[in-house]
C-alpha cells in the first residue's frame, strides 16, 4: 500500500521544513507539493482512486494564490473519494476568525506557523506524528 | 332704532307702566347721562347720569343746545348739526369721540342718538344716550401705544379671513411697509412664494384655531425683496361669546440666530465628516500596518529558515567564517521577527474589539513577571492592595504590565542588576499601578517621546528593544479607557503609573 501526503503551500521555505520531516519521520511516505490553488483543484480532478494507493494527510495553508483556502477545504470534503481524508492547516494567521472559519469548513486541526525554522520543525514533527502515524489512523 | 313716544296704557293708571315712573327710572340713573333733545336740538330733560358726567344741573342747560357739549373743532366741521341729520334719515346715529365737560375738561363718550317720532311719524325730538368711556380708552390707548411701541416685533391682527387690521411699529420696521399699504392686505404677502403654494398661511390659521396657537419658524420677505427668518406666534381673537374675531400674529426677526445656528450646524457636521475620514483613514492605516506587518513575517521565516537549513544540512562544506554570517542572519531575523510581532501587537491593540472584563491586578502583575527571562529577572518588589480589579481586557492587561517591568528591567543603571518596585492600589473610581525603576531614567525634554512608535532614546546595541514596547503600553491604556504618567529622573530612576477604571 502506497501512502501519500499532499501539501499545498506556496511557501517554498516551509514546503521544504515539511518535506525534510516527513522524510526524517516517515521516510515511507510519498510526498506531492502543489503551490496554488489551481494546481490543486488541478490535482482533486485527476485523483484516481486505487487499491493500493492512499491519502494519508492534507497540509495545506490557508492563504494560496488563485483560490481561497476555505472554498478548497470544500472541495475536498465534496469528493466522493476525497472526503474523508484529514485536512490540517498550516498558517502565518493566528486570528480567532480564521481559525473557526476553517474547522468550520471542515478542516481537522490548525497549526499556527511559528517564527523561527527550529520550532517550526519540532511543531511540524508532531502534527505529523500524530495524523501519519498509522495506530491513529482512521480507518480508510 | 327710535323711540316711540310713550302710549298711554290702554289699561290706563297702574303705577308701573305710568310715564312717571318711566321717568324717574331714566332720571335716576347714574352712569349714563340721557336726555331729550327737541328738534333743534335744544336740551328738553336731564337725568343723574348727565348731571355726574357732564357736570351740569339739569336748571343749568335745559334750554342750551347741545352743542355746548362738543369741542370746538367737532362744532367748526358742522358735527352737532350732522348727527342729528343722520338720526333723522336712519333713527339712529352712534359715536365715540371727544365731548366737553362744563368745566371744559374732555372726556371719552359713546353717544347714541335716537330720533322720536310721534305716532304720525312726525319728529318730536331725539333721545340721546351718552356714556364716559374716558377710563377704558385710557387702558386702550395705552395697550395700543404699548403695543405700537414694541419695536423688536412685528405685532400686527387680522381678520378671520387673514387680512390685517393693525400694525405696529415692530411691523414697519420689520417688514418695511407703512400700515396704510398694508392694512386690509392678505397675511400670505409676507410668505415666500413657495410657502404660499404649498398653502402654509392658510395651515397656520387652521392650526391656531385648531390648538389655540400657532408657533413657527420660517423664511419671509420684506417689501423690498429680502428675506429674512422669522419666529412667529399667532393666536385666534376672540370675543366675549368666544366667537372668533381674528388673530393676533407676533413676529421676531431671528436671522442672526438662525444664521449663527446654521453655521454652528455647519461645523459640527464638517467636524463629524472630518472625525470619520479621520477614523476612515486611521482604519486604512491600521489595516495597512497590519497587513504590512504580516506579510513582511513570510519571507522572514523564508530567510531565516533558509539560513538554518544551510547551517544544519551543510554545516561540514561551509568555511567557519560563512557560519558565522549566517548566524548573524539568523539573529537579525529574530530582531526582525521580534519588531515585526510588536507592530502586530500595536495595529491589533487599535483594531481590537475590547470587551472590558474585570481584571485581577495581581495575577497579571504575576502573569507579567513569570514572562520574563530567568537571567532577566530582577529584585522586584510588589505591593498590591488586596482584591484589586480593573475594567479591561486580560491580555491588554497583561501586555501592558509587563512591557512596563520590561522597560524598568531593561533600563537599569549599568552594570546593576535591576531593582524594581511594583506597587497597585485603589484611588476613587480607579486603579492605580505604578511601575518604578532605579534606573538611567529620562531627561524631561524626553518624557513625552518615549511613547511614539521607533522612538528610541538609546542605540539599539546599548539598549536592545523594538522601540515599540511604551507605544503599546500607552495605545492600550488609552483604548481601555485609563491614563499614563511618566516621572522621571535622569540618573535616578522612573517611575511609569497607569490608571485604569477600577472593576
Amino acid at each position: 500500500m502506497r501512502k501519500k501526503m499532499l501539501v499545498i503551500e506556496d511557501e517554498k521555505i516551509d514546503a521544504i521544513s515539511i518535506g525534510q520531516v516527513l522524510k526524517q519521520q516517515f521516510p515511507g511516505i510519498e510526498l506531492e507539493v502543489v503551490t496554488n490553488g489551481e494546481q490543486a483543484l488541478d490535482w482533486i480532478q485527476r485523483f484516481r482512486p486505487a487499491a493500493d494507493e492512499m491519502l494519508s494527510l492534507v497540509l495545506m495553508d490557508l492563504t494560496i494564490p488563485r483560490m481561497s483556502g476555505l472554498d478548497l477545504i470544500s472541495e475536498f470534503k465534496g469528493h466522493q473519494h476525497l472526503g474523508g481524508v484529514p485536512i490540517v492547516i498550516l498558517s502565518g494567521s493566528e486570528s480567532p476568525q480564521a481559525i473557526n472559519a476553517a474547522y468550520k469548513s471542515g478542516a481537522c486541526g490548525y497549526v499556527v506557523k511559528p517564527n523561527t525554522a527550529a520550532e517550526m520543525r519540532g511543531v511540524l514533527r508532531k502534527t505529523l506524528d500524530y495524523w501519519l502515524d498509522a495506530n491513529r489512523l482512521p480507518s480508510a | 332704532m327710535s323711540i316711540l313716544a310713550h302710549k298711554p296704557s290702554p289699561r290706563g293708571s297702574q303705577a308701573l307702566e305710568s310715564e312717571a315712573v318711566f321717568r324717574l327710572l331714566v332720571e335716576s340713573v347714574r352712569d349714563y347721562a340721557i336726555f331729550i333733545l327737541n328738534p333743534q336740538g335744544i336740551v328738553a330733560s336731564w337725568n343723574m347720569g348727565a348731571e355726574r358726567i357732564k357736570g351740569y344741573k339739569a336748571s343749568e342747560i335745559i334750554g342750551q343746545h347741545f352743542s355746548k357739549f362738543y369741542p370746538a373743532e367737532d362744532i367748526a366741521r358742522g358735527k352737532p348739526a350732522w348727527e342729528l341729520k343722520v338720526a333723522l334719515e336712519t333713527g339712529s346715529y352712534e359715536d365715540e369721540g371727544w365731548r366737553l365737560r362744563k368745566d371744559g375738561s374732555r372726556f371719552w363718550a359713546n353717544v347714541v342718538i335716537s330720533r322720536i317720532l310721534d305716532h304720525d311719524g312726525n319728529l318730536i325730538g331725539f333721545g340721546k344716550v351718552t356714556r364716559d368711556l374716558t377710563e377704558r380708552r385710557e387702558a386702550e390707548q395705552q395697550y395700543r401705544r404699548l403695543i405700537e411701541g414694541v419695536s423688536d416685533y412685528a405685532i400686527y391682527s387680522l381678520d378671520k379671513g387673514g387680512h390685517i387690521t393693525s400694525w405696529n411699529v415692530g411691523a414697519r420696521r420689520l417688514k418695511g411697509y407703512e400700515s396704510e399699504e398694508v392694512l386690509g392686505w392678505h397675511f400670505s404677502k409676507f410668505y415666500v412664494a413657495e410657502d404660499v403654494a404649498k398653502g402654509l398661511p392658510e395651515r397656520v390659521l387652521e392650526i391656531a384655531l385648531a390648538d389655540g396657537h400657532y408657533e413657527g419658524e420660517g423664511w419671509r420677505v420684506r417689501k423690498d425683496g429680502s428675506r429674512f427668518w422669522s419666529s412667529v406666534l399667532v393666536t385666534p381673537i376672540r370675543n366675549e361669546d368666544k366667537e372668533l374675531i381674528g388673530f393676533s400674529k407676533i413676529t421676531r426677526d431671528i436671522t442672526d440666530r438662525k444664521i449663527l445656528l446654521d453655521k454652528i450646524q455647519q461645523h459640527a457636521q464638517d467636524l463629524e465628516t472630518k472625525v470619520k475620514e479621520q477614523e476612515e483613514m486611521n482604519a486604512e492605516l491600521e489595516a495597512f500596518s497590519y497587513s504590512v506587518s504580516h506579510d513582511l513575517r513570510a519571507p522572514l521565516r523564508a530567510i531565516e529558515g533558509f539560513s538554518d537549513i544551510i547551517l544544519q544540512d551543510f554545516r561540514d562544506k561551509i568555511p567557519g567564517e560563512a557560519k558565522e554570517f549566517l548566524g548573524q542572519i539568523v539573529a537579525s531575523t529574530a530582531r526582525m521577527n521580534r519588531l515585526v510581532r510588536d507592530l502586530l501587537d500595536y495595529s491589533r491593540i487599535a483594531t481590537l474589539e475590547l470587551e472590558a472584563t474585570p481584571v485581577n491586578v495581581w495575577a497579571a502583575i504575576f502573569d507579567a513577571l513569570n514572562q520574563l527571562e530567568p537571567e532577566l529577572r530582577p529584585d522586584v518588589s510588589v505591593a498590591v492592595e488586596p482584591n484589586l480589579q480593573v475594567k479591561g481586557h486580560q491580555a491588554i492587561v497583561r501586555q501592558v504590565i509587563s512591557n512596563l517591568i520590561n522597560n524598568a528591567v531593561k533600563f537599569a543603571q549599568p552594570g546593576k542588576k535591576p531593582v524594581v518596585e511594583v506597587r497597585a492600589f485603589r484611588r476613587g473610581d480607579s486603579v492605580g499601578i505604578q511601575v518604578q525603576d532605579h534606573g538611567i531614567g529620562i531627561a524631561q525634554q524626553h518624557q513625552e517621546r518615549v511613547f511614539k512608535v521607533f522612538e528610541r532614546l538609546h542605540d539599539s546595541d546599548e539598549y536592545p528593544g523594538t522601540g515599540i514596547g511604551l507605544a503599546i503600553v500607552r495605545r492600550g491604556v488609552s483604548r481601555m479607557g485609563g491614563t499614563i504618567k511618566l516621572r522621571s529622573e535622569l540618573g535616578k530612576g522612573s517611575i511609569f503609573e497607569i490608571s485604569l477604571p477600577a472593576a
